[in-house]
């Protein structure tokens, strides 16, 4: 029989998101858990886990992409522009995708390129991306598209998370690709040495993060009904904080695992989703929100810190025992 | 002599961890102006040992006397305040930091005027250490993360001597030196001797550590095994001391002669570097071991990078010799689809992923071999490789999913070289294969590269040993300032003297 050993760290972010379904249920009069909210909550959880799916590559090299929202709102919205102008609604969804994957391979590129760090690098292109997206906005309206029904509809946001939840699955964990990814969160300099292309690998992850921007931006644009100045505001942020309320690391590696993606974007959306529900007025909520946040990171890091010294203790005996 | 007056004495320490002993009862006595030893395979408790001493772990039982007077170090800064410092076997600075400031992280209030910190007084102080010492110079004002291996394990030898030590203890200090830094280190031992101050150090090189020092304990299982005079023993009688059984003298090759395929497998021509490699010309056969010998500046470990192709030559050309013909090697993408492999020198540093586990660094090497239809990896065919690399190279762990940080330094060498070997190769690139890694796992690595040398690969080996060079290449490449010294070849027979005098 194969042992299996669950390390406590790793199902801590499982028991908070757990302990919060059950407090927000009874909080709520098990309104939380009512069909309408469940459908509710499916809406707000939509963008915030199909950007992570693309950010967890950034993330797993130990980089960081907070570009994400305003690539998704910029990118829809010069989509959308284009469309209204064509008339042609069908290649709204891939102009879109092929216009934030690009901003994605200009970030890869200037990042590896000229060895920018790719937090203040992203910072810059959030500023800018919103800069002209307000632009844009203030000078000209744009409705989505006509003819797009279906992709504001919640099955059709279902059936493209789920897709590519998939995908992402394979891609992240099953390929050689996905290994490399962790390899240079672990260490940069070892897979250099062994002779991997790691500015290849790099370009690659921006590229797939902004691709995944992109989707956001479509489903989000046919949401609100056409593009606005605050189309996807704080996305990237709300997706770092998923990231690591599921308990990947800052530094990326092997400890970025597609299902810690996925439970903590679940866990940010019940935290929003459950104060709501609750009742919290919106001056509060974002205040109780911030707290919580930060208790859990606080949970999160000193479980941590346990395990790691426990890890330690291992090391030493293990060492002096050989 | 009169009797000396005794600095250190140490009665019944014991220390455990959990359930291992790592030191059982010891006893000793370290005497003014004495220089002392630890031999002892890893995990044999040398580390923990001198650890306590420096306060660096605490004591679990016994007594501890300095000059006398009872000593219960509980942190190294009460280690310092009795003037014992150490040296660590980890390198232990804040990177970002420069380095000057480091050296005094401990003393920062000496420097301190109100909230503020005069810069230039540490590294004017840091340079008055370096001058009083006669250490080579360094630059102080660089941060600590951006100095190689060397450089820093100087700042902390000025660091350790800031606090003007009485008892100076070294910790694998000379593994990651070169040649010239190595004699630094046995002057300023020797001056230590004439001041009347002590030394403790561990080295794993037996070698050395009988020609440094007076005397030498030997250490088994956490028990100390005796203390016997450095000039009155020999190698294979401390090796016997370790291990608790006979070792075959020698683990080197024992034939004399040069021996390799016609063929030549890789070619370095009138490469130069950045780095100061100039106009190198070597040919590398199957089957033969070329190695490289040099002091730390004589490019010795460039040679390494640029035959990879990790380091771009500013002159000349590696070239290698495929089914096709000839190859120009670029890049080291290039370098692992042609079935080279080189295995750097900064094993933690740069060779191993220090987090992950055994498998997560054995299939680095062979994942491009082992990738399926769309990039596929399948996790049995990985565990597969990991398995072999374990068995093969008898890695002492509890599982190839344990974490590579948990191994001992051998271990960590074996998955570091073994990775390449479960590969089908031509040309094997190893920069100093065994530092760092007790007897036994030395012998296992000639093994290893003697096997490789059967199987028709071409191997360079940079090595800091000369002893490892001639006792197991068939050519050697004498280096200095950069340039070929000369070229000799085992048929010759290869004379110390002569390589030295080729090196300085």
């Amino acid at each position: 029989m194969k042992k299996i050993k669950v390390n406590s760290i790793d199902i801590i972010p499982v028991l908070i998101l757990v302990i919060l379904v059950v407090i927000f249920a009874i909080l709520s009069g098990g309104l939380s858990l009512s069909s309408y909210n469940i459908g509710k909550l499916i809406i707000q959880l939509v963008p915030i886990m199909l950007g992570s799916l693309g950010v967890i590559f950034v993330v797993s090299l130990g980089s960081t992409d907070i570009s994400i929202g305003a690539n998704a709102a910029m990118a829809a919205t010069l989509a959308a522009m284009v469309t209204l102008k064509t008339g042609q609604s069908l290649i709204f969804f891939p102009l879109t995708v092929v216009i934030s994957s690009l901003i994605g391979l200009l970030i890869g590129t200037i990042a590896t390129k000229f060895k920018v760090g790719t937090f203040i690098l992203t910072l810059a292109m959030l500023i800018g991306c919103r800069g002209f997206l307000n632009y844009v906005v203030s000078s000209v309206k744009i409705t989505t598209p006509k003819g797009l029904k279906l992709l504001a509809t919640t099955p059709f946001a279902l059936a493209v998370l789920i897709v590519s939840i998939a995908i992402v699955y394979y891609v992240f964990e099953k390929t050689k690709f996905g290994y490399y990814c962790k390899c240079v969160g672990e260490n940069e300099r070892t897979i250099r040495s062994v002779g991997i292309n790691v500015d290849k690998i790099r370009v690659t992850c921006f590229v797939i993060s902004g691709f995944f921007a992109g989707v956001v931006g479509v489903t989000q644009l046919c949401r609100v009904g056409g593009a606005t100045n605050t189309l996807c505001n704080m996305l990237e942020m709300r997706v770092q904080m998923a990231i690591f309320l599921g308990g990947i690391l800052t530094t990326g590696g092997f400890s970025a695992k597609l299902y810690k993606a996925i439970i903590g974007s679940i866990t940010i959306t019940i935290i929003e989703n459950g104060l709501t529900i609750c009742g919290a007025s919106s001056q509060v909520s974002e205040a109780v929100e911030g707290i919580l946040l930060v208790a859990i990171l606080v949970i999160t890091i000193y479980f941590n810190r346990v395990a790691e010294k426990k890890v330690e203790q291992e090391v030493v005996e293990e060492l002096i025992s050989m | 002599m009169a009797e000396q007056e005794v600095v250190l004495k140490i009665v019944g320490l014991d220390k455990s961890f959990g359930i291992t002993h790592a030191n059982c009862n010891i006893d000793l006595e370290l005497k003014k102006g004495e220089i002392r030893g630890l031999a002892g395979e890893n995990g044999s408790g040398k580390s923990t040992l001198l650890s306590q001493v420096a306060g660096l772990v605490p004591i679990d039982k016994g007594e501890l006397f300095v000059k006398g007077e009872p000593y219960m170090p509980k942190s190294p800064i009460e280690a310092q305040k009795r003037k014992i410092a150490m040296i660590v076997q980890e390198l232990g600075m804040v990177g970002e930091l420069p380095a000057g400031v480091n050296i005094f992280l401990g003393d920062m209030d000496k420097f301190s005027k109100g909230p503020f910190v005069s810069l230039s007084r540490f590294y004017k102080e840091a340079e008055e250490i370096r001058e009083k010492w006669e250490l080579p110079p360094l630059n102080f004002r660089r941060k600590a993360s951006s100095l190689n291996v060397e450089s820093r394990k100087m700042m902390e030898l000025v660091r350790a001597l800031a606090v003007n030590p009485d008892i100076l203890i070294l910790d694998e200090v000379t593994q990651s030196l070169s040649q010239d830094n190595r004699e630094v280190i046995y002057k300023l031992i020797k001056r230590f001797k004439a001041e009347g101050r002590s030394v403790l150090m561990i080295s794993h090189d037996l070698d050395e550590t009988l020609q440094v020092t007076d005397t030498i304990s030997v250490l088994r299982d956490g028990n100390l095994i005796g203390t016997v005079v450095s000039a009155e023993t020999s190698e294979t009688e401390l090796r016997r001391m370790m291990v608790g059984r006979d070792l075959s003298g020698s683990y080197y090759r024992e034939d004399q002669k040069e021996t390799h395929g016609d063929e030549v497998a890789l070619k370095l021509e009138n490469v130069s570097s950045e780095g100061g490699v100039r106009d190198v010309n070597v040919q590398v056969h199957e089957g033969e071991i070329l190695a490289f010998c040099g002091l730390s500046d004589s490019g010795i470990h460039d040679i390494g990078q640029i035959a990879y192709g990790l380091m771009k030559p500013t002159g000349g050309q590696v070239i290698l010799m495929t089914d096709q013909g000839e190859e120009v090697i670029k890049n080291p993408i290039q370098s692992l689809k042609r079935q080279m492999a080189y295995v750097p020198k900064d094993r933690d540093g740069e060779a191993m992923m220090m987090k992950s586990t055994i498998l997560q660094n054995t299939v680095l090497p062979s994942a491009e071999n082992l990738e399926g239809k769309f990039g596929y990896l399948d996790s049995a065919s990985l565990r597969a490789v990991a398995e072999d690399a374990k068995n093969q190279f008898l890695i002492k762990c509890t599982g190839v999913t344990q974490k590579v940080n948990a191994l001992s330094g051998g271990n960590k060498q074996k998955v570091n070289l073994g990775r390449w070997l479960v590969k089908d190769l031509k040309v094997l690139i190893v920069d100093c294969p065994t530092r760092g890694v007790d007897v036994g796992v030395k012998a296992y690595i000639y093994e290893c590269l003697r096997k490789a040398k059967e199987k028709g690969i071409a191997t360079l080996m940079i090595t800091d040993e000369l002893s490892e060079a001639m006792g197991m290449a068939d050519r050697i490449v004498v280096m200095k300032n950069g340039v070929t010294e000369k070229i000799i070849s085992r048929n010759e027979g290869f004379d110390e003297e002569s390589i030295i005098e080729g090196m300085i």
